[in-house]
Formats: C-alpha cells, sequence, structure tokens
C-alpha cells in the first residue's frame, strides 16, 4: 500500500525521500533526491550517439584498404593516432582522437532485420515476441539516483524506435524526449517554465490545493505515475537548471560552429550541457545509414557530420574535464555486406560491425577484437551487444545481470546473457 | 494451397466442450508409430476439476494391454517392435485412461531429404537466418532460410564446390558433417555430436547416395501440436510438448525430435529444442512447433490462483460467458458493475473520442436509473461523432495524411467514410468501393485510396494489414518463418495492385485511377508476368480486374480474415485489448484470446451483413464492458476487471477547451471541427505529446497512452492553457458572473472535469478553500488548473 503521506512529500520538497518513480506507489527508502556529485567509481552519465540504418563498418570504424575494391570501397583510409588503425578518411577529425577512444570491431549478431536488430543493440537483450525490454537509457534511469530536478534520460532526434523507450519498465524511465532540432533559430522546448504571470504565491496556492483535493484517489497504478509526473513537473517548474541548459544560444557562436551546424552537431553539444544538468543519459538519434545503394556517395556527407560532431564533442569533454567522468558510446544495429552490391550499396550485415567508446573508465586508445581480412566475421573477440550492453551498463556503476522487477512481479535480469569487457576497462 | 486446413491451423478451436473432470489424458490419444522406428513421445496428463493441465507421465502407471511389443525408452519414449495395433492405459490413483497404439510396418530405411534432412539442419541452426540461411550465405555456403526451398538446398550441397561437401563412399568425411562436428574450422562452432541421432540420419542418408526425395516425398498436410491448450496451476513445473505431422496420404508421425520449438514469452514458459519446457511466472504465452513449413501453435497459460466456479448467468451475452469461463479457469472472475458516472465517461470516451458535457450528465442523471446506460448507448449510437470516432481509426491504419492525399483527397475519404458509417452500409461493400474504385481522386473519397501508395508493393501490403489484420511484409524476400505465407503468395497478391494506372488529371493534385489489363507484376526472376492471386488463391478470369475478385472475398480464408478483423478493432477499442493483439499482426503464432468466441463474433457479423453499429451496440452492452475496475491492477488476465486507461489525445485536447470554456486552435480544420471529426494532421504538437497517431506508417502501435512526464509539463505549464482559464470570455469568468453558489459551481467543475460530482469531502475542501480567497474568480481559475493536474483528468475509468 502507498505510504499515505507520500504524494504530500512528494510535492513539498525536493529534499526528502521520494516514492520510487513509477514503482508502483511502493516507497523505497534507498532512493532519494541527491545533490552530491556520483561517485567516481562509476561514470556520471552516458551520452549514446545512435547510427540509425546499420553504418558499413568497413566503411568507418574498420577499413580493410588491403582488401580487394569490391570489399574496401570507394573511400580512402587515414591513419589514426594509435599505431597501426586507419579509420575512412571521412572520419579524418576523429582519426586525431584515437587515443582517446575503445574501437570494438569485434561486434557480431544474427538479427539481419533492422527493428530486432536495433532491440538486441539498443536494450542488450533479445528481442521477444511478447515481452519489450527497456533501452539503456531507461535501465540507467530506473537504477540510479535522480540528481536534481533534471530526468534522467533524454532521447534528442525524431525517432520511432521503440527500443529507446522503457520496455517492460514503468513509463516514468520512458526518455524524455526533444525532437525538435536545435541548429533551428526557434528551437525551445516547450512547458519547462510556469507561463508568465502565474507568481510563485499563486503556484504553491495551486499545488497546495492540488494535494488536498488529489489525495482521495484510489490506489492506481496509473493515477500513481500521474502523480508522480506532476510531483516532477513541479519541480522542473520551479528550477531554472534544465530550461538554461536546453537553451544553446548560451554557447558562444564559436563552440557551436565547432560541434558543426548540423542537427546531429547541436545534439552532441546539446547533450554535453544536458549531462552538465545532471542527466544520466542523453541518446542522439540519427537515422539515415541504410545504404543499400549509392553507398559512397551518401555514407559521405553523413560521415563527415559524424566526424565533426563526434571529435568536437570528446574534444569538448576533454577541455572541459568531463571526459573522465562520462561515457560516450557509438552504435549501431549492424554492419554491411563484405562485398559492395551491383547499385553500388552493401546490404545489412550482422556478422561483423563496429561500435566506439570514451570517456570514462576505459583503457582509452585501443581496439579491441578485429574481424577477418574481409571484415565478414570477427576474427579474434567475437562480442554480443549484450556484452556491449553490460560493459556500459557496469561503467555506470549498475550491475548488469542483476535482476529488475517486470510486469507481474516476476524480476528479470537487466541484461540476460553476455559478460563485462573487462579487458577494454581502466 | 488448403485454405480450409489453414484456418483449422490459424484458428484452431478452444476446448470448451464440457467433460467429466477430473481426469487424465494421454497424449497424444492414437499413437501413430513405424515399427522397428524411430521412438514416440507420449505423455500423460492431469485434469483437474477446473481445467487445470499438469504432467504427471513420471507419476502415472502406464501399461500396455495385451501381448508386449511395445517398448519404453526412458519414461516417455515408445518403440514398437513389429506392426499392429495396441491399446494402452494409464493410471493415477482411482483416474485411468486408455490410447491406442497404430504401429505401420516400416517403409523405407534410408532417412528422406525433405522430411529427415532438412528439418535437422534447420533444427541445428545450419539454416536460420543468422547462418547459412541468411540473404547471401555466409563463408560461401547458402542455404534457403529454415530450409524453405529444399530443392535448392539439395543442388547447393550435393553440386556446389565441385561437390566437394559430399563424400558418398565414406560419408563420415564429407564436409557436410566435419564442419559441424568441428573437425575442421567451422565459423558457426560446434552444431553436433559425432553419433548423435542427426548425425546418424546424416550418415545414412549420405551413404544412400545423398538422394533428394522432392518430387516423391509425401506431401505434408499439416502439423499438431499436442497438447494444444495447456493451463498449469502453481505448482507445474515442466511440460513436454509433442509434434505430429500430417501427410497427403492419411500418414501420421511424431516429428518432435525434428520440429523446431519455441515460446513466444520465455518468461512465462522457456522451451529447450526437444520440446521440454519450464514454467516462470503467472500469464499466458504461445508455444510454437515448426516443420516442413508448417506451423502449428499451442496456448499455455499458468495461473496464480486456484481456479474458481466459472459464475454465468442466463441473461449473459455469450462473450460474458465465454470471458467469465476463461477468467475462472485461471482463478478469476469477471468484475462487478462500475458505477453510473464512471460507466458514463467510459462510453462517452470509447464511443465519441471526448468526455460528457453538462448536459449529458444531466439527462443521463434525469434518466430513470434502471435504463440510464441503455438511453446512453442509444443517443451516443445516433450521434455522427461515434462514425467520426471509427473513420479516425480507419484514418490511421491507413496512414491517410495531408502529405499523401492533400487537403481535398483526405477530406474526400473521410467523408465518405464517415457517410458510409453513418448509413451503417455493409463494411465488406464499403472496402470494396475503396478496392474497386476508379476516377479522380479530387472528385469522389475511394480513388484516394490507391493514391496512399505509389509501389504495388507497398499498397498491397497496407491493404493486407489494414483490412486483414495480416502483415505480409515479411514475405516479401523470404517465406515467413512463422506464418504461411510464401513469396509467391505475396508476389501474386502484388500483381492484383499492379494493375491499376495512374494518370495525372488536370489539376496538379489530382490523379485518374483505372485498371489497366495491359499492366502487370514482373517476376524478378524470370521477367515474366506475376499472375494475380488472393490471399486465399483464388485467381482472376484473363483480362478481368483482380480488384473485383479480391473485393469479393473470394473464399473462405479471406473472408474469415476480413471479418475477424473487423471484430477484434470493435473488441479492442472497447475492451483495452483486443482478441488478437496486437490488431493488426494476424499469423499463427498470435492467436486469438478465445479462439470460439472469435469465430462466433466474426460469424454473427457476417449473417448481419457486416453492419458496424449491432456489434458495437452488442459490445458496449455486455457485462465485461461494464466492469469496475480490477481490484489488483498489476496483473491478471485480460478482462478480468476493467483497467484504468490513459485517455485518448482527442478527448484530453477537447477536455481542456470544455473545462476552460475555450476550445484549442485546431490550425488547417473547419470552423467547429472537433479533434474527432477533423480528419488532418498537421501542426497540433499538443495532440502529438499526448500520443496521436502520427500516421507515418499504418501499424497501430503509432497511438500511444502512455503518462509522460512532457504531458504533466504541458497540462501544468501550458501558456495555451493558462490563457483559457483566464480568458474574459472564458468558462471561470462567464460562470462566476452567472452563478453565485460557490458551492454549485464547484460541483459543475467537478462533472465537466471528471464527469462525476465531487465527494462531500471534496466538496467541503474545495468549499473552505474558496473561503480562504477573496478574489472569487482567482480561486476558480486555480480549480480549472488544480483539477486539469490531477490524475483523473486524463483518465478513462
Amino acid at each position: 500500500m502507498p505510504n499515505p503521506n507520500r504524494r504530500q512529500v512528494l510535492s513539498t520538497s525536493l529534499n526528502l525521500t521520494l516514492g520510487t518513480l513509477g514503482l508502483r506507489g511502493v516507497v523505497r527508502p534507498g532512493l532519494r533526491w541527491s545533490r552530491s556529485k556520483a561517485p567516481s567509481s562509476a561514470a556520471r552519465g552516458l551520452i549514446h550517439i545512435v547510427l540509425g540504418g546499420g553504418l558499413s563498418h568497413l566503411d568507418s570504424f574498420d577499413p580493410k584498404p588491403e582488401a580487394p575494391l569490391e570489399v574496401r570501397g570507394e573511400f580512402r583510409t587515414v591513419p589514426t593516432t594509435l599505431a597501426g588503425v586507419r579509420f575512412a578518411e571521412p572520419l579524418a577529425r576523429t582519426a586525431e582522437h584515437a587515443h582517446r577512444l575503445v574501437i570494438v570491431r569485434s561486434l557480431t549478431h544474427r538479427e539481419g532485420a533492422h527493428e530486432r536488430a536495433a532491440h538486441l543493440v539498443l536494450t542488450g537483450n533479445p528481442p521477444l515476441p511478447a515481452l519489450s525490454y527497456p533501452s539503456l537509457g531507461a535501465m540507467i534511469a530506473e537504477g540510479l539516483p535522480r540528481t536534481g530536478t533534471t530526468p534522467p534520460y533524454f532521447v534528442l532526434g525524431r525517432s520511432n524506435e521503440p527500443a529507446l523507450l522503457s520496455g517492460y519498465l514503468p513509463p516514468t524511465h520512458a526518455p524524455f524526449r526533444i525532437d525538435g532540432d536545435p541548429n533551428r533559430g526557434d528551437f525551445r522546448v516547450a512547458d519547462l517554465l510556469p507561463p508568465p504571470g502565474v507568481d510563485p504565491a499563486r503556484r504553491s496556492r495551486r499545488h497546495r490545493l492540488a494535494r488536498e483535493l488529489g489525495s482521495e484517489s484510489p490506489a492506481d497504478p496509473l493515477e500513481d505515475t500521474l502523480s508522480d509526473l506532476r510531483a516532477l513537473a513541479q519541480a522542473l517548474g520551479e528550477d531554472p537548471l534544465l530550461s538554461r541548459a536546453v537553451d544553446l544560444s548560451q554557447e558562444p557562436p564559436a563552440a557551436r560552429d565547432r560541434f558543426g551546424k548540423t542537427p546531429l552537431g547541436q545534439r552532441c553539444l546539446l547533450a554535453r550541457r544536458l549531462i552538465e544538468a545532471n542527466a544520466r543519459c542523453v541518446t542522439i538519434y540519427e537515422g539515415g545509414f541504410d545504404h543499400h545503394a549509392n553507398l559512397f556517395r551518401e555514407l559521405r556527407p553523413r560521415l563527415e557530420t559524424v566526424d565533426r560532431a563526434l571529435s568536437a564533442l570528446i574534444q569538448d569533454l576533454e577541455t572541459r574535464g568531463l571526459l573522465s567522468e562520462v561515457v560516450v558510446l557509438v552504435t549501431s544495429e549492424f554492419g554491411r555486406t563484405p562485398e559492395v552490391n551491383r547499385d553500388a550499396g552493401r546490404d545489412h550485415w550482422p556478422r561483423a560491425f563496429s561500435a566506439v567508446l570514451a570517456g570514462f573508465g576505459l583503457s582509452a586508445g585501443r581496439t579491441y577484437g578485429s574481424t577477418d581480412a574481409s571484415g565478414g566475421e570477427p576474427a579474434e573477440c567475437a562480442t554480443s551487444p549484450a556484452d556491449l550492453a553490460a560493459t556500459t551498463l557496469h561503467l555506470l556503476g549498475l550491475d548488469p545481470f542483476a535482476r529488475i522487477q517486470s510486469p507481474g512481479g516476476r524480476p528479470i535480469d537487466r541484461v540476460r546473457d553476455g559478460r563485462v569487457l573487462r579487458e577494454i576497462l581502466a | 494451397m488448403i485454405p480450409t486446413l489453414l484456418i483449422a491451423l490459424l484458428f484452431g478451436s478452444a476446448a470448451s466442450d464440457p467433460v467429466e473432470r477430473p481426469r487424465i489424458l494421454i497424449e497424444p490419444s492414437v499413437i501413430y508409430i513405424q515399427a522397428g522406428g524411430d521412438p514416440v513421445t507420449v505423455m500423460v496428463l492431469h485434469e483437474d476439476a477446473l481445467g487445470r493441465i499438469t504432467d504427471i507421465t513420471s507419476e502415472a502407471e502406464i501399461q500396455e494391454l495385451g501381448t508386449r511389443a511395445l517398448s519404453w525408452s526412458g519414461a516417455l519414449r515408445l518403440r514398437a517392435d513389429h506392426p499392429g495395433t495396441w491399446t494402452i492405459e494409464a493410471r493415477l490413483g482411482v483416474l485411468k485412461t486408455e490410447a491406442l497404439v497404430m504401429a505401420s510396418p516400416r517403409a523405407d530405411t534410408s532417412p528422406s531429404w525433405c522430411d529427415d534432412i532438412i528439418p535437422r539442419l534447420a533444427r541445428i541452426g545450419c539454416s536460420s537466418g543468422g547462418c547459412h540461411g541468411a540473404e547471401s550465405g555466409k563463408g560461401g555456403f547458402k542455404l534457403s532460410l529454415l530450409g524453405d526451398d529444399p530443392g535448392s538446398d539439395h543442388l547447393r550441397i550435393t553440386l556446389e564446390r565441385r561437390a566437394r561437401r559430399v563424400d558418398r563412399e565414406h560419408p563420415e568425411e564429407s564436409l557436410l558433417l566435419r564442419k559441424p562436428t568441428l573437425r575442421v574450422a567451422h565459423g558457426g562452432g560446434r552444431r553436433l555430436e559425432v553419433g548423435d541421432a542427426t548425425h546418424e540420419a546424416i550418415v545414412q542418408w549420405l551413404a544412400a547416395g545423398a538422394p533428394s526425395d522432392l518430387s516423391s516425398a509425401t506431401p505434408i498436410q499439416g502439423l499438431d501440436i499436442h497438447p494444444r491448450e495447456l493451463l498449469a496451476g502453481p505448482a507445474t513445473q515442466s511440460v513436454r510438448f509433442v509434434a505430429r505431422a500430417r501427410y497427403a496420404n492419411g500418414a501420421v508421425r511424431d516429428v518432435t525430435d525434428l520440429a523446431m520449438f519455441s515460446s513466444n514469452d520465455p518468461t512465462v514458459f522457456e522451451l529447450d529444442e526437444s520440446g521440454q519446457g519450464r514454467f516462470g511466472r503467472v500469464g499466458e504465452t504461445v508455444v510454437m512447433a515448426r516443420f516442413r513449413g508448417e506451423v502449428a501453435v499451442a496456448r499455455v497459460a499458468r495461473g496464480g490462483r486456484p481456479p474458481a466456479e466459472p459464475r454465468v448467468f442466463a441473461d449473459d451475452d455469450p462473450i460474458d460467458q465465454a470471458t467469465e469461463r476463461r477468467l475462472a479457469r485461471l482463478g478469476e472472475h469477471l468484475h462487478g458493475p462500475t458505477d453510473d458516472y464512471a460507466f458514463l465517461r467510459r462510453l462517452t470516451h470509447d464511443l465519441l473520442g471526448r468526455f460528457p458535457t453538462l448536459e449529458e450528465i444531466r439527462a443521463f442523471e434525469n434518466a430513470p436509473s434502471g435504463t440510464r446506460r441503455d438511453a446512453a448507448i442509444e443517443t451516443m449510437l445516433a450521434d455522427a461523432q461515434s462514425s467520426d470516432r471509427f473513420v479516425l481509426g480507419f484514418l490511421e491504419s491507413l496512414h491517410a495524411t495531408e502529405d499523401r492525399l492533400g487537403e481535398k483527397g483526405l477530406r474526400l475519404l473521410a467523408d465518405f467514410l464517415r457517410q458510409s458509417l453513418v448509413a451503417d452500409r455493409d463494411l465488406g461493400e464499403v472496402v470494396r468501393d475503396l478496392l474497386v474504385a476508379e476516377g479522380s481522386t479530387l472528385e469522389s473519397g475511394p480513388p484516394n485510396f490507391w493514391k496512399l501508395e505509389r509501389e504495388p508493393t507497398a499498397q498491397s501490403e497496407l491493404t493486407a494489414q489494414a483490412f486483414f489484420g495480416v502483415r505480409i511484409q515479411c514475405a516479401q524476400c523470404h517465406h515467413h518463418p512463422f506464418d504461411r505465407w510464401t513469396e509467391q503468395d505475396h508476389r501474386r497478391f502484388t500483381a492484383i495492385f499492379a494493375t491499376v494506372a495512374k494518370r495525372p488529371g488536370k489539376d496538379p493534385r489530382e490523379e485518374i485511377i483505372a485498371f489497366d489489363s495491359e499492366r502487370s507484376l514482373r517476376d524478378p526472376r524470370s521477367g515474366r508476368p506475376v499472375r494475380p492471386g488472393t490471399l486465399g488463391g483464388a485467381e482472376p478470369a484473363p483480362k478481368q480486374d483482380p480488384r473485383h475478385l479480391l473485393a469479393s472475398l473470394p473464399s473462405p480464408l479471406e473472408r474469415d480474415l476480413f471479418d475477424r478483423h473487423i471484430v477484434n478493432i470493435v473488441v479492442s477499442r472497447f475492451f483495452g485489448r483486443g482478441l488478437v493483439d496486437p490488431i493488426d499482426d494476424v499469423r499463427a503464432s498470435n492467436p486469438s484470446l478465445d479462439p470460439a468466441l472469435h469465430d462466433e463474433l466474426a460469424k454473427e457479423f457476417r449473417t448481419q451483413g457486416r453492419r458496424l453499429w449491432p456489434l458495437v451496440r452488442r459490445i458496449v452492452r455486455t457485462r465485461t464492458y461494464a466492469q469496475a475496475q480490477r481490484s489488483s491492477p498489476e496483473t491478471g488476465p485480460p478482462w478480468a476487471g476493467a483497467m484504468r486507461r490513459q485517455a485518448d489525445a482527442e478527448a484530453v485536447f477537447s477536455a481542456i477547451g470544455a473545462l476552460t470554456g475555450r476550445a484549442l486552435p485546431l490550425p488547417g480544420a473547419k470552423r467547429g471541427a472537433s479533434p474527432v471529426t477533423h480528419p488532418g494532421t498537421a501542426g497540433l504538437a499538443a495532440l502529438d505529446l499526448f500520443g496521436r497517431a502520427p500516421r507515418l506508417t499504418s501499424c497501430a502501435c503509432e497511438r500511444t497512452r502512455e503518462p509522460l512526464l512532457r504531458q504533466s509539463l504541458h497540462l501544468s505549464h501550458a501558456t495555451a492553457i493558462e490563457e483559457r482559464l483566464r480568458d474574459p470570455d472564458g468558462r471561470v469568468a462567464r460562470r462566476t458572473r452567472a452563478e453565485p453558489d460557490d458551492r454549485q459551481l464547484i460541483s459543475e467543475w467537478y462533472l465537466l472535469a471528471f464527469s462525476r460530482p465531487p465527494t462531500p469531502t471534496e466538496l467541503n475542501r474545495a468549499t473552505k478553500a474558496r473561503a480562504d480567497v477573496t478574489d472569487r474568480a482567482a480561486f476558480f481559475e486555480d480549480l480549472t488548473w488544480v483539477l486539469i493536474n490531477l490524475p483523473e483528468f486524463v483518465c478513462v475509468p
């Protein structure tokens, strides 16, 4: 049964115990608002860049310059700051930061369809017909204590990808979505602050009346969730932190330019500002990497956008001393076929693909795993999406294999299989 | 194809016939076996007084009656030494049962390519989508996905790479065996142990010359899974499933060791590859067996409570009786009726897409208590907006937007649908009008159906999903591994849509739709025209417009799919979950919650002329629809008590307008339009925020009803709401001027916001709060804000 004072507690002060958001009205004593920084044994946040559609590993982070033309494709390669490691030439800026990265080249799975593969990579769990798993961000939102009023999990960029949502977890752990394009002059996030003309006295009068009139509702999970969300909305409304964080005009123009005046670039900048404002996970969705035809013409400008944004993000985090506190993760749902097809494209290829990590707790400046000569299969250290998810959760200070509550009350492992990739940890 | 059989496979029928319980059963009850051949799996089940089934094979005493020609290996595996017919008996305490064993002479000792080898390669994973079954194969070796093309697979194995995959002289040295046993490096790892049954079968097949029996193998007619329905109590740990193939020549074979088993929800029931499964959490799921392209499903439920006697009343609708019977087996019941106010709010929301007005609530209160619900139902069914709400659903399933059709086209299509529903036309004929439409997209609604997609493939997939609830997309590239649609079904269905010409009209926005007998779909491989065919396999006469054939729902398969789909749309709207869920993903592995009830409703719908409103009327008058909220909201089977739901985006949007007295703006809409009557999708961020479908795809999943922080922020902070509650012409200003009695006004506010009067406590608290404030209008502005921000405002009880 819910604590009778729960709503009151929720809406009166941020410094008191918060009922477990959405965990069906059960007060869990350990979950508190905390203004302290995350302990140094774990990262304070994750910036997850999702390149949707299936980035060609062969034309980005795992090029095969020695392979025949039909495998190596049209892009030249460039050396990186790591001996013997080359990237495709559109990633030249990122190559300058390779010593700050871990490049995982041996990811592999068996799902050849976008939606199923994306579920696997974004949740670390297999796609099942009757159970949807929560995304990494939702697991982080559920597992870590909240810091301040800022929602823990954001998704930037319009996407209908269901694997970015809260799955079997309650919708209080769903992402705070910012669909708008921060590269536009009219970009804003609506409704963060109370409307003009409602002074603080009036606001507190309303909240008091809401508490008095609201306490009679029966215990119901939907109503509990809605009450929790109202309390969060109230807390956000009294704290300008988030509305300042989403105001990119506070960044000097030169800083904005460094990320590239593109939606992705400005989203990376926004992600950094959100992490500074205590967000735990900011996932950036950038689609358009499904190149079945005209790959080289279509991929180059997209990859250059990624290159500019990613290199600026790494440099920016480094300059601010944040790179040692935050994990940056770049993934795609699968790679693409070793052989270029008749339409100058490559098709879906889940047997081998790459991901990139940077930041807290990593043994930076290395590759992990490799693929065979044509990039078709892992040659060493075959790595599953579950391994990558487990490692990411571990870096955030969460036990990847702990059991959390599912619908019907049965505990489910955060990640069903997989292991933490100790080899890439510092 | 064989339509009747497929229907049986797709839809099955529930075992709801009266039997004497408790009892024990031997599954299968007739055991077909080959003398001297592979053992078959037998199990003994116990069914208690309330229909719960437990596997008691290890506890029951099993014996053969008569001569001893049978032998058991392990507890469950039966072999026969020579041909004949026997009876076996199982006993548990006083209960006993018998089964017939029929052993036929062993016909052919060498394993069959189609019947033995192909399924085994699939089962050990060789032909899975992630391995050699991938589009481009693996490691230079390609097999068809899960063996759906045995002819090509045979060629590749026996001839490709200079036939070095097979060694008929020294079968065990064949690459086909050395790879998966890891005697040479294999990217897919170890798949096979030397000496196990699959290894032996492949050796024997190779030794026999690696023959293909593609032309001589007995065609398979169907696959059965036993038990077909399993209800486990809390104590049941594990159950084994048996798969049996039925052949065209009447033969039946136990293929448990050859079929592939899987569970839709391993957290409820997890299977290993032998068909042995273990129970997990309380819930329901589906177990599927697959063999030679055939699929069979079993429903598995694990109850969390002791079963109960069903409480069925004579005047219940059969929907209520079926639901109560289903629930009682799981220890649940239909809940009692909800209160009148909650019923009115629920009904108005579900039928009209908004909440009741003050006038509607007053009329409801003034009606005689015994008949007020029926009266409200009739009033609302007579309201044209009930048609608009259904039109909205159809526009979503067709992903009809201004972008695709233009504003005028969208309006014409919506008007056509609305007029059809208002007139309660036969829905089969309404869909026919769309399918066979000809003429200008600017002159009438139906031709716009043909503008929804440009490519015949996309148009055919849209049609299958919107009108039959079937997703045939997967069959575009490969035989659907978990369903019956083949690539050929997909191509022939698409060929129907390729016969339509879309010519530009005078107006740049216009297209003229016409049948063109010269147009056809070309087979991508042969380049020859594909002969059109419906999902049920019907073919048009030469030069006939195949759309007319499709629109006539020529086969029982199409009729069943269509009728069951429409029924399911309606059931899902009012009960919160369809019989098939999601509503637009009908497949063998996603069976109906209650197949017998589903069939019955579909049959009645058809015999009553496929009219929407009699079906809607019947459903909203059931006890199931009128239930109170469920007592334990967390778990429980579908339809046990009402679930409190978040309201549709349109209803929340309208409710803000109704309570503040100033409707929110609806860009691009006609004057006086509501979000339910306006067919457009453009520029309505607030509606999108509350889960309106953006209609990017035709998926029913696009509409969401989940609470989100951004919604709460909107209700709490939006300038548009604050402006409205302070508006000098708004409700606060008008009513505080006209009505001096605070308690009267507070009651009115509650009725409008929550569709119920305030409780005495709420009334007293609000009145007291009113007394503390000098500015009366300011108090009612605050009260408006408060009610908008209380959870109940966005809830459907």
